[in-house]
């Protein structure tokens, strides 16, 4: 037997606290009253709201979800629509001074010789440094290429900072900017 | 009058089964389509059909036929501007259960809970329903054993004890007959949240009505 079986009984008296007889003849012409009423008390616009409402609270579940979401489209549509921000009337514009173009510091095909220095071989070093003093004011485009003559005559030569003066001018030069 | 309380043994045993609800789904289905198509006279037979089982159910959570007459026409205008949008998904009762049992609890929140029943709240026809009768003098040969009056008052008094969503679920169960799964499709809950409610609020109410269900 159910522990509550008695107090439910009891409860279920409740059930016959019906309306009494008629009511819901009625009441139906009540809601039929009511409803003529409210079309002529309440505006167009009152009507059109509570439509919206009655539509809105039919999403039960998702209500909040939904408006949340409907607040964060409002709000990105605002953000990507709204136009640049113009600088105030009382400031002055500074122009903008494009940087130097990218001039790469090294010649990529030094990489092997390069490794070979890191090596402990000081002939390779000299060689890299020769090259590469004679090259950067060339790439910044600041001094002519050095002339075949200012060269090393042909051959191989041990590569010293002596033989390389002119290049080393040339390359001081054009860093200096002259 | 006697003041001897009522025994809850004087009701006879078949009143232990709830009213299984007449919903007849597909009967509905076919008033709703009517009505979703503009037939006004659809929406009065579901009007009809309804009032007396939504007034009970409002009725025992509001414990005031005033309130319960106006909220009942707030859910039947609210139903009848979203029949349209009725898609179907679950039974018509359901569904205009659920508006019924949602604006109530709307409005007992925005009442309080400060409000105290008053006599006048107590339905005063009941006495004289012969169904009333017929169960409460079933054991007992006379009316005279059952302070009818106090019975009402107390009954109403315990329920209205009751937090809002106890009072909901004691009332579609017990009072309007309604099964845990149903309660849960209404009310939005799990099946054991409703079992759970059920039980809290049946031991509440025995406490309540201690010297009734002695």
């Amino acid at each position: 037997m159910n522990e509550f079986e008695n107090i439910q009984r009891l409860i279920r008296l409740k059930r016959f606290e019906q309306p009494e007889e008629g009511f819901t003849e009625s009441f139906l012409q009540q809601f039929h009253q009511r409803q003529r009423e409210d079309m002529l008390r309440k505006s167009s616009v009152e009507l059109f709201w509570e439509r919206v409402t009655t539509w809105w609270d039919h999403l039960l579940v998702p209500k909040w979800s939904m408006a949340t979401a409907a607040v964060a489209v409002c709000t990105m549509s605002v953000w990507m629509l709204q136009p640049a921000a113009k600088p105030a009337a009382g400031l002055t514009v500074t122009p903008v001074i494009p940087e130097k173009a990218f001039v790469p510091k090294m010649d990529l095909s030094d990489i092997p010789l390069a490794r070979m220095a890191e090596n402990g071989d000081a002939t390779m070093a000299d060689s890299l440094l020769r090259k590469h003093v004679e090259a950067r004011p060339v790439l910044e485009g600041k001094v002519a290429p050095p002339s075949p003559s200012s060269l090393p005559t042909t051959g191989w030569q041990q590569p010293t900072l002596q033989n390389a003066a002119p290049a080393v001018q040339a390359g001081r030069e054009g860093m200096l900017g002259k | 009058m006697d003041e001897t309380p009522l025994s809850a043994a004087a009701a006879p045993a078949t009143s232990l089964t709830p009213p299984a609800p007449t919903s007849s789904s597909a009967e509905d289905r076919i008033l709703v389509d009517r009505a979703q198509a503009g037939d006004t006279r659809a929406f009065d037979d579901l009007v009809r059909k309804y009032t007396p089982k939504l007034y009970g159910l409002i009725y025992n959570m509001t414990s005031n036929r005033e309130d319960t007459a106006d909220l009942l026409q707030d859910v039947f205008a609210k139903a009848y501007r979203s029949i349209k949008r009725f898609m179907g998904k679950s039974s018509f009762y359901t569904w205009i259960y659920s508006i019924a049992v949602n604006m109530t609890l709307n409005f007992l929140k925005k009442r309080g809970r400060h409000h105290k029943v008053s006599l006048d709240d107590v339905d005063t026809g009941i006495e004289n329903d012969p169904e009333f009768i017929r169960v409460t003098t079933a054991n007992s040969g006379t009316l005279r054993e059952v302070n009818i009056h106090e019975l009402q008052k107390r009954l109403n008094a315990a329920m209205m004890k009751l937090s809002e969503d106890h009072r909901t679920v004691v009332t579609l169960y017990d009072v309007q007959g309604l099964q845990h799964a149903e309660i849960s499709k209404i009310l939005g809950v799990s099946e054991g949240t409703v079992r759970s409610r059920l039980f809290y609020a049946h031991r509440l109410l025995q406490t309540y009505l201690e010297d009734f269900v002695k």
